[in-house]
């Protein structure tokens, strides 16, 4: 029933997305080639342009404008996909953009320099461009333009990077070589931290809403580019507005088109839904409807007026030489996105598209009739002629859609184009969920002695439930155990962004003590005794749900909703927290770590006031304002070999020390520091992934295993949940301590000395933590037991009407932090259901939690597992 | 300081077409041909165009920039290239403008010029060129400047010589040529010039007027 998983189904969900990235494919370079060839055909017809003048275009008198103008309006409106429509959604907090701001923000950023540039092309002597900023004259809309745009520019260029930096920070990790400076240095130094997360979303929403009235402006001022004239169908009050509607309208179409081409070529079916064509349709409707609005009421004041010269323009349009165009214009800005888009049954991804693409048309025809028939039916009776646009003019054209398409291309090479850390949660690959990107991975559990049923990338970031051959822990003898495993975690501090954004930050604080002049209304988090596992964890909360309710209740909140990834986020972020205790400075005593210095013999080798090296060993005082204890475990551990041979010459025995010593130690070397503690130098968080790699790459996988995989002869180091499960300072504790031991093994096996780097020692020991942390063991049959005491009172068939949902004979959750998730969201109405029963909340004491969701998670799963087991 | 202004009488004007040429040769117009019209590209500071005079009497009528005192075309220059200078000629600085054409569309008489190429002159015609006029690059907008050179040179002569300018000594190419006298040329702001005189006339109207340029060139209906 239970065939190994594809490797594709414990890929990492991101890869659908990272992988496009940093792989350039055939079919890419032939496009890009293709691209290339005919922006350097444009890049020809330029030079041709430069060298003879705009003569060279089919411009003339009075049509001084056309198609270089025409593209300009054009381009300008199809920047509003972006920034503004990511950024009226993000304020709305509507939830379904999430996979589409990050395309429709780049579309903003590049299609603006194409905007720009057709002004360049457009003008007479582009060399002098400048004169715009050496002698501004402010009156004319043209500056206008240049003050809106530069604006513009920026702030989408801001808001396009500023989403961008969690996910190139995730790139930064992922990657070697150039790419990974390259990644480093636009990453800015981000970790992920509470921090920078609160200053990330609080930029980010100021720039949402700043980023608005810009957009606006930018299309107002580009259409007062006309309306400020005094000429026929151009000086119109409403072309303000009337732009920015054809805008909004032209740039929500090039997203859609974007989007369709997008997920075609890299496979994001999953992420771009038909959902989001749906929304972005009906979108498009509506603003084909208001484009129609415009466009018949600026056409019908001209019409009833029956100003001449207007008139003149108006006939020329409507049923002039420019009638064709404009008729084409109303059919595929109106007649057909309408039809298309107001049918259920075709508004489609396919529909939406040719809806777009007919939009996209449609557009580009109105910014063409509006520049050009009234400058070719001008007031004077002057020589007027047809204006047909020249062989460098359309060549230009091509050559601004083909670099743009090319940019646009190798942005997708460079950068995420979903925003990767804005996902919502149901993008994540759901347990069960039948899913092509592989993310059917939940199994149900099998009794223990299946060695065969091992499931690889044990410790994807993917959330993997696996059963393996567990060791005997707490479990007892008859009754077999099973391990729930939990995702290896990437970024601890994850969860801070969760913390914040689920409001836990308005009653708890995180290890710090409350800001002066707030209330103090929950426990605070970093004091929490995180204990043991993440299910110990997940039992805590429960606990704790019925007294938070109340203070809730009392104050009027309404308790969070969190979802299955929240949950695991809030959890990795309180354990990491407690990991990284020491670094974020528990105080450890001085005093008693000169006793340690002295008591374990350092003293016999280091000198004791620190400061010079004239003994045998080196002086130490360059660990001062090195407030870390992986400072100490790495020196430690990478000169182990030189300290081992001295202490046997001297006859010293190897110290060994506890946690609490190590702490001290720390704080005997710092003591009369003069570095402010803001100055110490912090390692960056550990990333139990990398940690993982580090684990195989410094073989230390050779002889350890870790949940009964790896070599043999050392610890299985999975199986030290109590030793590992603690504070940097323990795991470096006890590295140090098994040094001599692991040293004498190295030379057995003929491994060559292994050292680490300060980053290295944080991640292995990140890793360490977390792989304990994860892994949990637990008891069906205790489960069973704690179920028939403390829940099968409502949760059963014997229960009766108006019971909770039976969860004895089917399982509902695919993994335990599902569960975990969904207890926390139904304990508000269980709290009610409790007291009209008059029960009392039901307590999951220390590893109940655990059994508790071995046993509700072995129950027969329905769906897929019922279907597998039949066949 | 003066108010340069030009009458025009239409029942006067021959339409012979004496001025254009003047004006061609005084300025360095380059030279178009039947052809290059019909593309657009007609290089010309003063034309002859069939217009309406007030009361809706067809007639020819010699066009060329009206030296606004509200000019459209000086507000919407990014650089200030084309501004309105004290003496309300409406100027063009050739070595600022980059080429936007934004004037020339702004202008309601499509009078403003567009350098589409490099002119080209006959070889016979090089030494024809008046030194007097900076030849345009391509690329830039030029327009009929009232002959402003020929002020120029005047105000000098006038102050060599150690008098007041008088109304003789500046008149622009298209004034001095016309045969039939039709064009007058002078300070509005002067109650003694001829122009003022005329331009006060019953007959007068300044075309577009409605538009609120507030055109210095004006036009003497024909008839009565």
């Amino acid at each position: 029933m239970d065939a190994p998983l594809p490797a594709s189904a414990v890929d990492s969900y991101h890869d659908a997305i990272i992988t496009p990235v940093l792989t350039v494919g055939r079919s890419f370079r032939l496009w890009a080639v293709a691209l290339a060839g005919v922006v350097a055909w444009a890049l020809f017809a330029w030079t041709w342009q430069l060298v003879y003048g705009l003569g060279v275009t089919n411009l003339g008198r009075p049509v001084y404008w056309g198609l270089y103008i025409t593209n300009f309006v054009f381009f300008i409106g199809v920047s509003h996909a972006g920034t503004l429509i990511s950024a009226i959604l993000r304020i709305v907090q509507a939830e379904w953009r999430r996979p589409i701001t990050r395309m429709a923000e780049v579309i903003t950023v590049l299609v603006l320099f194409f905007g720009v540039g057709n002004v360049i092309l457009d003008l007479g002597r582009p060399d002098r461009a400048l004169n715009v900023l050496l002698h501004p004259h402010w009156r004319s809309p043209l500056l206008w333009d240049v003050s809106s745009i530069s604006v513009y520019l920026m702030c989408s260029a801001t808001y396009l990077y500023l989403p961008l930096i969690p996910d190139i920070a995730l790139l930064r990790d992922r990657t070697t070589g150039w790419r990974h400076r390259f990644y480093e240095r636009l990453a800015i130094g981000w970790t992920g931290a509470p921090h920078q997360w609160h200053r990330l979303e609080r930029t980010i929403s100021i720039m949402a809403i700043g980023v608005i009235p810009v957009a606006i402006s930018v299309h107002t001022v580009v259409s007062w580019v006309f309306a400020m004239t005094i000429q026929p169908m151009w000086h119109s009050s409403i072309f303000g507005p009337y732009f920015v509607v054809g805008a909004i309208f032209s740039g929500i179409a090039a997203i859609i088109t974007a989007m369709v081409v997008v997920r075609k070529v890299y496979g994001l079916e999953r992420y771009l839904q038909p959902i989001h064509f749906n929304n972005l349709g009906l979108l498009l409707l509506v603003m084909a409807c208001l484009w129609l609005y415009f466009t018949f009421a600026e056409h019908l004041t001209i019409w009833y007026a029956q100003e001449p010269n207007e008139l003149g323009v108006f006939n020329a349009k409507l049923f002039g030489h420019f009638a064709p165009l404009f008729w084409a214009m109303l059919v595929f800005c109106f007649v057909v996105p309408f039809t298309i888009l107001a049918n259920n049954r075709t508004r489609t991804i396919t529909g939406t598209l040719v809806a777009s693409i007919s939009v996209n048309i449609g557009m580009w025809l109105e910014r063409f009739t509006i520049v050009v028939p009234t400058l070719s039916n001008p007031r004077a009776p002057v020589h007027t002629f047809l204006y047909h646009p020249g062989w460098v003019e359309w060549s230009l054209m091509a050559g601004c859609f083909a670099a743009f398409s090319l940019l646009y291309m190798g942005f997708t090479k460079l950068f995420p184009i979903v925003s990767i850390w804005e996902l919502p949660p149901d993008l994540t690959p759901a347990p069960g969920a039948d899913t092509a990107g592989g993310a059917a991975l939940a199994r149900a559990l099998t009794p223990e002695g299946h060695p065969t049923r091992t499931v690889p990338g044990l410790a994807r970031i993917t959330l993997v439930l696996v059963l393996i051959a567990a060791v005997p822990g707490r479990a007892s003898a008859q009754e077999p155990s099973v391990v729930l495993t939990v995702a290896l975690p990437d970024r601890p501090t994850a969860g801070a962004r969760v913390f914040l954004q689920k409001g836990c930050g308005r009653c708890h604080s995180l290890g710090a003590p409350a800001a002066a002049g707030t209330m103090v209304l929950g426990p605070d988090l970093g004091r929490l005794l995180v204990t043991r596992t993440v299910m110990d964890l997940a039992g805590a909360f429960w606990n704790h749900a019925p007294v938070m309710q109340e203070k809730m209740q009392e104050l009027k909140m309404t308790p969070p909703t969190l979802t299955r990834d929240d949950i695991a986020d809030i959890f990795v972020l309180l354990t990491a927290y407690r990991h990284y205790e020491v670094e974020l400075g528990r105080p450890g005593n001085a005093t008693s770590g000169r006793r340690v210095f002295v008591d374990k013999g350092c003293a016999g080798c280091h000198d004791e006031d620190l400061r010079t090296g004239t003994r045998v060993g080196p002086g130490l005082q360059k660990y001062r304002g090195r407030s870390s204890a992986i400072f100490l475990a790495q020196a430690m551990w990478n000169h182990s070999a030189e300290m081992a041979a001295a202490m046997r010459a001297r006859s010293v025995p190897w110290p060994k020390f506890a946690a609490r010593e190590m702490d001290d130690l720390i704080a005997y070397l710092q003591q009369d520091s003069a570095q402010a503690t803001d100055r110490m130098q912090y390692f960056d968080n550990g990333s139990p992934r990398r940690g993982r790699e580090l684990f195989a790459d410094k073989q230390c996988i050779v002889c350890h295993s870790v949940l009964g995989k790896g070599g043999r002869g050392g610890p299985d180091l999975g199986a030290r949940t109590g030793d590992l499960v603690a504070s940097v300072a323990t795991i470096a504790s006890v590295m140090w301590n098994h040094s001599p031991p692991m040293a004498a093994e190295f030379d057995r096996r003929k491994i060559p000395r292994i050292t680490f780097s300060g980053q290295e020692m944080v991640d292995v020991i990140a890793y360490l933590y977390f792989v304990n942390y994860t892994t949990v063991r637990a008891v069906p049959a205790r489960g069973a037991r704690v179920f028939a005491e403390k829940c099968a009172t409502c949760h059963s068939k014997q229960a009766g009407r108006g019971a909770a949902p039976d969860l004895t004979t089917k399982a509902l959750f695919g993994e335990p932090l599902a569960l975990t998730a969904a207890m926390w969201n139904h304990a508000p109405m269980m709290s009610r259901g409790v007291g009209k029963r008059g029960l009392s909340w039901p307590r999951l004491e220390r590893g109940e939690a655990a059994d508790l969701a071995a046993f509700l998670l072995s129950r027969p799963r329905s769906g897929t597992l019922v279907s597998e087991a039949r066949r | 300081m003066s108010r340069w202004g030009l009458v025009i009488d239409l029942d006067r004007c021959t339409a012979c077409q004496a001025c254009v040429v003047a004006c061609k040769h005084e300025n360095n117009v380059p030279l178009s041909t039947p052809t290059t019209t019909k593309e657009g590209r007609l290089m010309t500071w003063i034309q002859l165009v069939a217009a309406d005079a007030p009361g809706g009497t067809g007639t020819a009528l010699p066009l060329m920039c009206q030296h606004c005192d509200r000019p459209p075309c000086a507000d919407v220059c990014p650089t200030s290239a084309t501004y309105l200078n004290p003496e309300g000629i409406v100027v063009q600085v050739y070595p600022r403008c980059i080429g936007c054409r934004y004037c020339t569309n702004a202008c309601p008489y499509a009078v403003k010029v567009f350098n589409w190429s490099e002119p080209e002159w006959p070889a016979q015609m090089l030494p024809m060129r008046n030194p007097d006029v900076s030849m345009r690059p391509k690329g830039v907008v030029e327009k009929c400047t009232f002959c402003h050179h020929r002020l120029m040179t005047a105000r000098e002569r006038a102050k060599a010589e150690g008098r007041d300018l008088a109304p003789e000594d500046y008149v622009p190419a298209c004034v001095q040529t016309c045969p039939g006298e039709a064009m007058v040329f002078g300070d509005l702001d002067d109650p003694h010039s001829e122009a003022a005189a005329l331009a006060a006339s019953t007959r007068a109207f300044r075309w577009m007027e409605e538009l609120g340029t507030k055109p210095k060139v004006i036009y003497l209906r024909e008839g009565e």
